[in-house]
């Protein structure tokens, strides 16, 4: 279920009782634990059961979140706690292949994790957003910064049926309307 | 409107590298100045560029999703401490609704029973007494004495028949009863907790000083007379009372005078008679305290006179007190305490005098006891026209 509520409107709703904002903030936040959760080494058993607890612990807590705002940073928190903690269950320590694979600065290991993670929460809301944009920037965006590789403008027209000279104003008025969306979602850059 | 020389497709372009070298150029010669909206813009198309391609995104299977939704409404969730605002207002049911009521209405009257006046209030105390003070409690066929120490209850009825007597209610009402007095304690009622309180007095005849001292919001202060209803928040005053019309005197604070329909504010230094029939009749008392002649002229001490906030070093206005509107009390001494006093005879003026303030106490000094002053008090009944302050049974000559 994709919003454009914050964060904060869905807690509130949850509180209040609503369960479709409790489906929003699971769809809003689930590939970002379930992806934490793999990325630090669990199997995908393992990963179910983080996701779970996760959840869990969210629900359990939702009345006392203090900045709601931040949920995003809450529950990347929360999950790299229950992976640290499936971890040391499973009696195993992180193989090397299993560290973040961009380590985009040299503050350490656990910054650049964080900024990592930090990229996929904004994925998820990515991902969200596109569901609301519409079809013709679903697709523009999706060509332009999703795939792997940057397709050029005479590909974009053919794929899209686009005339060339249109898809630079419709790229910004999409990269526009996705920038609106995820600031209403509370996804700002400082 | 001067329109930004590069829009978010030229930004968009030229960090993606797809400007022509024109554009290119213009662009990056504005973006030397610092544009500061160009430069959030870049900001927010490089994390977003940098987030939409981000390795190792993996949506998980949906039935994980599933089940992660099915929490929201799983009972065990509802145990979890936290959850209750979730459980309780998500469940809102009839039945809850109806044990909410419940206990909104049981809340209410726990509200209710601390601060309406409904409980039993502490007896009211004898003071002091002196002469002939009956006491007949509730039920009871016969008069028995009272003596100081002794308490009464609501329901109960006291009567001077000769003397005086002072009775002590809670919180610092007092009200002290001369000669021919009679009184019935009609409610005697407080709050849960103390905070409010309801006395009702009904003052069948005689003279009666009454202190009340400020009460709370809610609490009330009421005495009936054979012909007037007389309420007071806080202040001090005399009342007395006969078959055919009450008089009220003032000399502190505020009283309500209230016959039939007719009801009026009294403020100090007023009084008024309350007829059996018409209005009521509101007339100032004379300008100067009736007190300078007879400054001490006593009355009962009490056993506990420190403890009465209310006469806390104020002298009493005035010493008499029960004189009707229109009359001068009967020992000021000014020539219109004579024939010119007509609305009522003479002979039914009586001089009294209210609790004994601690000043006046101490300057009774240690030889005003009681029975030290009580000849004095007691004088022989005083003439037709303003005598000294004595007490004089009502329902003499007048009757």
């Amino acid at each position: 279920m994709a919003t454009d509520s914050s964060d904060s409107e869905l807690i509130s709703a949850c509180i209040a009782g609503q369960s479709w904002a409790w489906d929003a903030l699971v769809d809003r936040y689930k590939g970002l634990i379930y992806s934490i959760a793999l990325r630090s080494g669990l199997t995908q058993e393992d990963a179910a059961d983080v996701f779970q607890t996760v959840f869990a612990h969210l629900l359990q807590h939702l009345t006392t979140i203090r900045e709601p705002q931040g949920l995003a940073a809450w529950l990347i928190t929360a999950t790299r706690r229950e992976c640290w903690r499936m971890l040391r269950k499973r009696q195993r320590e992180p193989a090397a292949s299993e560290v973040p694979l961009i380590q985009t600065t040299a503050r350490g290991w656990a910054e650049s994790v964080q900024s990592e993670e930090n990229l996929l929460a904004w994925h998820g809301f990515i991902h969200e957003a596109l569901a609301q944009i519409g079809e013709r920037c679903r697709q523009m965006l999706t060509l332009l910064y999703l795939e792997p590789e940057e397709p050029s403008y005479d590909e974009i027209s053919a794929r899209l049926g686009l005339p060339r000279g249109s898809i630079g104003p419709t790229r910004a008025r999409c990269l526009a309307k996705m920038r609106d969306l995820l600031t209403k979602m509370g996804m700002n850059v400082k | 409107m001067n329109r930004h020389p590069v829009s978010l497709e030229n930004l968009a372009d030229w960090e993606d590298g797809r400007l022509d070298p024109e554009t290119r150029r213009r662009v990056n010669e504005h973006l030397r100045t610092g544009c500061p909206s160009c430069q959030a813009d870049l900001r927010w198309l490089r994390q977003f560029k940098q987030a939409a391609r981000v390795q190792g995104y993996v949506e998980p299977p949906a039935e994980l999703a599933r089940r992660a939704k099915a929490l929201y409404r799983a009972p065990s969730a509802r145990a979890v401490p936290g959850r209750f605002a979730l459980g309780s207002l998500r469940r809102f049911t009839p039945a809850r609704a109806v044990l909410a009521a419940l206990l909104l209405v049981i809340l209410g009257g726990v509200l209710f029973l601390i601060q309406a006046p409904t409980v039993l209030a502490h007896q009211a105390l004898v003071a002091a007494a002196q002469g002939v003070v009956q006491a007949r409690p509730v039920g009871a066929p016969e008069w028995h004495p009272v003596h100081v120490g002794d308490r009464l209850s609501e329901g109960d009825e006291v009567q001077v028949p000769d003397g005086q007597a002072t009775l002590s209610l809670f919180a610092g009402c007092r009200l002290d009863l001369s000669a021919g007095a009679e009184l019935k304690i009609v409610s005697l009622r407080s709050g849960l907790l103390g905070g409010t309180l309801r006395v009702t007095l009904l003052q069948d005849t005689g003279v009666a000083h009454y202190d009340v001292p400020p009460l709370a919001r809610l609490s009330s202060f009421t005495l009936r007379t054979p012909t007037g209803l007389i309420t007071c928040q806080a202040g001090r005053f005399s009342v007395n009372a006969r078959a055919d019309e009450t008089t009220v005197t003032v000399f502190q604070g505020t009283v309500r005078a209230a016959g039939g329909l007719h009801s009026t504010m009294l403020s100090a230094g007023q009084a008024a008679v309350i007829p059996a029939q018409g209005p009521v009749q509101v007339q100032p008392t004379p300008e100067s305290p009736a007190n300078e002649g007879n400054p001490t002229s006593g009355g009962i001490p009490t056993s506990t006179p420190s403890g009465h906030p209310t006469s806390t070093g104020v002298p009493l206005p005035t010493q008499a007190v029960a004189a009707p509107a229109g009359t001068t009390p009967a020992h000021t001494g000014t020539p219109e305490a004579g024939p010119q006093a007509t609305t009522m005879p003479a002979t039914e003026m009586h001089a009294t005098q209210g609790l004994p303030t601690p000043s006046e106490t101490a300057a009774m000094g240690q030889s005003s006891t009681p029975q030290a002053a009580a000849p004095e008090h007691t004088a022989q009944p005083s003439g037709p026209s303003g005598s000294t302050g004595g007490w004089q049974r009502p329902g003499g000559p007048a009757d």
